[in-house]
């Protein structure tokens, strides 16, 4: 992947977009383990076949990028962490490609595995993490492996001295016969070291040459000395072969004997023999002409002839025919002494099939260090070039796809970035032309019932002019709209679609043969409109074609859906705000957390501040200190509950330079799913309703004042003349006539009735005096103090009372007992002479509240006097007929006004009356 | 009812000229063997109890009938003022009202022997109150509670 591309994959990857949710579903799909991790090496992203590798449990965020395994480098030491390709990438360093390592998991298995890494970066160019694709190689190793058993297993068991021995002189390998030989105690005295040290200083040149040939391809026999490491000189044979170590590079192997103590020459170059032949490449020799002169047992394997069938052939019967001036060439270089080194190349077997293979060609000197034919080691590398080849299917393809999803992360970007809509839309038509590949397309939008083109690319006037509206059922775009899914015409020539109508002649004069017509859905599934590609040829679309175009119609429907809301909001908006500025009130709205986000002009106006320079600072700056904290906290607690908003405040009233009351209230504004987009508050001024308020508490508390002081005040001379009255007919009544005593008499009565009239007043006045008890009132309780008050009436009138189940109330039981004794009262005192007095007193439970009735049989009312008889001082009767202040029902209105209730009377002249009232529970 | 000692002390505080003469008839009407002692406001009502300490030979109390609202002083400070007296502060008080006993009550008025007389509109009423009197003259008079009386006593 090049940076570009793995930029917009991380982008995609950020984003979070249906596209990056795409690129997952096909990573998921791909055999290779990708996943990508963090500048710490910590996973971000896996697929299932980075589970199935790791062998365990992967943890996003937590997990290693190398999990739990053991790295180890192909000759078998161990790799530290850091040094890991993926962490050296990760640290910025050149990341390797190519490179084999081997994993050992926690259950003690292990993989072989090429690692490519890219680096991702931000817009500043530091790392933040990584894309890493691990390519399991085990298959292709186990065969190497096997080999290298069957070498350790020779070299193991063998008495003579066998070592490896890099290009450089560095000492890979030795045996313990060898170690012994060189006098080291331990393998670690002499491994990783120069075998140049051990080398007689005289013979350390030639042995260097020696090396080097060898390393280069070429089979070689050395005479030489060495000094052990306790000084000891000895003289010593090496025969020495290349060897392809595990790393790929080629290494002299050789047997060395010891000339003191001498070893049958054959069996060392017997088991040179072995060694080659348990290599796992072919090793060939071949003369200068071309004849093959030694064949190993892997070259049998590769190439599928025997060595009996190979030596003395041409090697030209492993060269296919189109590549055999490469042997030409290959030739000539060798006899230039050139090596040929890692030549990648086919050759064929013996069953005529292709091989890929890679070789490595030396030339082989005589003694005298004349060419006499060449060594060649082929290796297999077909497995690894197929890997290569599916690594490369898979780049183009991811590639591919990443420019589609680059392409349609850019769009994204755009959708948001720009206002003009049929703009946008052509950008998303142009989009949708490019990544499926079609040569023609058009978006249509449904409106009032007919599909109309908002955007096109490649078609001329008659086609435009032909599709200007389209209804449904009509053409691929209309049967898409009709059935809301999508509709594939793979060629129109012979679709039943467009069978005999005149949109065929249209469709082929524009050039199109196929057509997809995919419908615009809203989330609420709503078609809103069709996006159809057209090609010139016939054609079934792909499956990613298919996968692509959903994405794309999923945003050009949420574009428009967004588009025709924030019309809609931008109209509502304007409306709610042309509507504000009208209002009287001060109107403002909130943001969900309560931050004050419009005003309307009489804010302005009222506060004096400046509409543009005053920016965010809410209405503290105006408010009574005292009403800040009670302000605050009703208004958080609104914020976090979503209930209503309801305050009262004081907020500076710069004109009048005093403190105004205000009422405020503020309502949640919900959306479809229930959520506060905002709030939206008002502030009413109840000042002068404050004002008139506590004017009228004043005066109702004074005229209470009043009304008792008087109505004390006014007794005092009552019973005075009262009293005297009686006096002066008790102690002078013989001494007057029967007129002066009857004068007396009237003054009695007027001061009686006077009398009454003061206590009903009193009584009257009191009723607003008594608080609301806290506790329950048993009414039946009041009911039965009030018949034994009236007893003697009741007793004088025969009337025969029944008090059904009546409910505890939570009213004073003053209230309560002056209530039930004026209306039980009357209904005794306005009887019927007619008939025996019957009064009942009854409740019921109406919708929450308590229904009370006292009904009797006596004299009715009439309907015109109804309303009047709860009027303070209003009869109906004279004081001769009926006795009585005017007061009673008045009072009686009164206590139920006091409790928020409601006092009526039903009645029918000359057969009875019902009192009435509610009373919330 | 008295026996030839003397005749008992009664202290009547009382604005109403009309009420004074009343009292008197109710007093006399149930044969209460008294000195009533007339005072018309509340200061004048406050001297006179301020003298029974200092001047104890002359003086003593058995009884107070107490309007609760008089010119100058309230009924409760004259009602403090007696409770203050070294002899007297136990001794019967019966207020005499037009208003409500109940609302009297809310006042929250509070003496060791506290009786209510609600002024009544009629003179059979009002004679009550002669009754009432000499009711709480015997009981304060008793052998038991005789200590803590004043000074005369009723046989």
């Amino acid at each position: 992947m090049s940076a570009s591309e793995v930029k917009a994959l991380t982008a995609l990857f950020a984003a979070g977009t249906e596209a990056g949710g795409l690129f997952r579903t096909m990573a998921e799909a791909l055999p290779v383990a990708i996943y990508m991790t963090d500048s710490a090496g910590r996973l971000t992203y896996f697929n299932d076949a980075a589970i199935k590798l790791s062998g365990g449990e992967l943890e996003l965020g937590a997990a290693h990028w190398c999990m739990a395994w053991k790295l180890f480098l192909p000759d078998g030491a161990p790799l530290p962490y850091e040094e890991c390709p993926i962490a050296l990438a990760l640290k910025g360093e050149s990341a390797l490609t190519g490179i084999e390592c081997m994993a050992e998991r926690p259950d003690g298995t292990r993989f072989w595995f090429t690692p490519y890494s890219a680096v991702l970066r931000d817009s500043e160019g530091r790392i933040t993490g990584g894309i890493h694709l691990l390519v399991d190689i085990t298959k292709g190793k186990n065969a190497k492996i096997e080999a290298n058993e069957q070498f350790r297993a020779i070299v193991e068991t063998t008495p003579e001295c066998v070592k490896i021995v890099k290009p450089d002189g560095t000492l890979l390998f030795m045996n313990a016969p060898g170690l012994a030989l060189v006098g080291a105690a331990t393998p670690e005295a002499v491994i990783g070291k120069s075998i140049y040290d051990l080398i007689a200083p005289e013979d350390r040149d030639r042995f260097r040459k020696f090396n080097e040939r060898v390393c280069g391809g070429a089979k070689a026999v050395l005479e030489f000395d060495i000094i052990s490491l306790q000084g000891v000189r000895g003289h010593m044979e090496s025969h020495a072969a290349p060897f392809r170590h595990v790393d790929g590079s080629i290494v002299q192997l050789a047997i060395t004997r010891n000339m003191t103590r001498r070893v049958d020459d054959e069996r060392a170059s017997l088991l040179l023999k072995a060694i080659v032949d348990s290599s796992d490449d072919a090793i060939i020799s071949k003369d200068l002409d071309g004849t093959i002169t030694s064949w190993n047992k892997s070259a049998e394997r590769i190439f599928g002839y025997t060595a009996k069938e190979a030596i003395g052939q041409s090697i030209t019967i492993l060269i296919p025919d189109d590549r055999l001036d490469e042997e030409t060439n290959i030739l000539s270089r060798l006899r230039r002494g050139e090596r040929v080194d890692h030549f990648e190349t086919i050759r064929r077997r013996k069953d005529g099939a292709l091989l890929d293979v890679s070789l490595t060609i030396s030339p082989v000197k005589d003694a005298q260090g004349i060419d006499i034919g060449a060594s060649k080691i082929a290796r297999d590398v077909s497995e690894s070039k197929r890997t290569e080849r599916a690594i490369r299917t898979l780049n183009a393809q991811l590639t591919t796809d990443l420019s589609a999803m680059t392409r349609m992360q850019l769009l994204s970007t755009r959708l948001m970035q720009v206002e003009d809509f049929p703009v946008l839309l052509d950008e998303i038509l142009g989009t949708g032309v490019e990544i499926t590949g079609s040569d023609m397309g058009n978006i249509q939008l449904l409106e009032d019932g007919v599909l109309k083109i908002a955007a096109h690319r490649g078609f001329g006037a008659s086609f435009l002019d032909f599709f200007r509206h389209v209804h449904a059922g009509e053409a691929a775009c209309g049967l898409a709209m009709q059935s809301g899914a999508r509709v594939i015409v793979e060629d129109i020539v012979v679709s039943p679609i467009f069978a005999g109508t005149p949109a065929l002649a249209v469709m082929l004069g524009a050039g199109v043969r196929s057509v997809q017509s995919t419908p615009l859905v809203s989330r609420g599934g709503q078609v809103l409109g069709i996006f159809s590609t057209h090609y010139r040829s016939p054609r079934k679309p792909g499956d990613r074609e298919l996968r692509l175009m959903d994405i794309l119609a999923r945003q050009t429907a949420d574009l428009i859906e967004r588009k025709r809301a924030e019309a809609a909001l931008l109209a509502s908006e304007a409306r709610f705000r042309q509507l504000a500025d009208a209002m009287p009130q001060i109107v403002w709205t909130t943001r969900p957390d309560g931050y004050c986000d419009y005003f309307n002009e009489r804010w302005y106006q009222f506060s004096g501040f400046d509409r543009h320079t005053f920016g965010d600072q809410g209405w503290q700056p105006i408010l009574h200190p005292e009403d800040l904290p009670a302000c605050r906290e009703a208004w958080s607690t609104a914020i976090a509950t979503g209930n209503l908003f309801n305050i009262e405040y004081r907020f500076w009233d710069r004109q009048e330079f005093r403190w105004r009351w205000f009422m405020s209230r503020a309502l949640p504004v919900r959306d479809a799913g229930g959520h506060i987009v905002k709030w939206f508050g008002s502030s009413t001024d109840i000042d002068d309703q404050k004002r008139v308020e506590e004017d009228l508490r004043r005066a109702n508390r004074d005229l209470e004042q009043f009304a008792f002081s008087a109505s004390h005040d006014l007794q005092e001379p009552l019973r005075s003349i009262k009293i005297y009255s009686e006096l002066l007919t008790s102690s002078y009544g013989e001494r007057l006539d029967s007129q002066a005593l009857a004068f007396l008499s009237y003054m009695r009565s007027g001061a009686t009735r006077m009398e009454m009239l003061v206590r009903d007043l009193l009584t009257y006045t009191q009723v607003t005096k008594f608080e609301r008890p806290l506790e329950l009132v048993d009414t039946q309780q009041v009911v039965s103090t009030v018949l034994e008050n009236l007893a003697g009436a009741i007793s004088e009138a025969r009337a025969q009372i029944s008090v059904g189940s009546l409910p505890p109330l939570r009213i004073h039981n003053t209230h309560l007992q002056q209530l039930f004794q004026n209306l039980i009262g009357n209904a005794i005192k306005y009887r019927s002479p007619d008939r025996t007095p019957s009064v009942q007193v009854t409740a019921e439970n109406r919708n929450g509240q308590w229904l009370f009735a006292v009904k009797d049989n006596g004299i009715g009312i009439d309907a015109e006097y109804r309303e009047r008889i709860f009027g303070l001082f209003k009869r109906l009767h004279t004081s001769d007929e009926y006795s009585g202040t005017g007061i009673g029902l008045a009072i009686c209105q009164r206590i139920v006004d006091r409790y928020h209730g409601r006092i009526w009377v039903e009645s029918e002249p000359g057969q009875g009356s019902a009192f009435r009232f509610v009373l919330p529970v | 009812m008295r026996t030839g000692t003397k005749p008992c002390e009664i202290l009547l505080a009382e604005d109403n000229s009309a009420d004074i003469v009343v009292v008197r008839q109710a007093l006399e009407g149930h044969d209460v063997d008294c000195v009533l002692h007339v005072t018309r406001d509340g200061a004048e009502a406050i001297k006179w109890i301020e003298s029974l300490d200092s001047d104890p030979v002359f003086h003593s109390l058995d009884l107070v009938l107490l309007d609760m609202h008089l010119p100058k002083r309230g009924g409760e400070e004259i009602l403090k003022r007696l409770q203050s007296t070294r002899r007297y502060s136990r001794t019967p008080v019966i207020l005499m009202t037009s208003l409500d006993s109940r609302i009297v009550e809310e006042q929250g008025i509070k003496h060791p022997s506290l009786s209510y007389f609600r002024k009544p509109s009629t003179l059979d009423e009002y004679m009550q109150l002669g009754l009432m009197v000499r009711e709480i003259l015997q009981k304060t008079n008793s052998p038991e509670s005789a200590d803590q009386s004043g000074p005369g006593g009723i046989a």
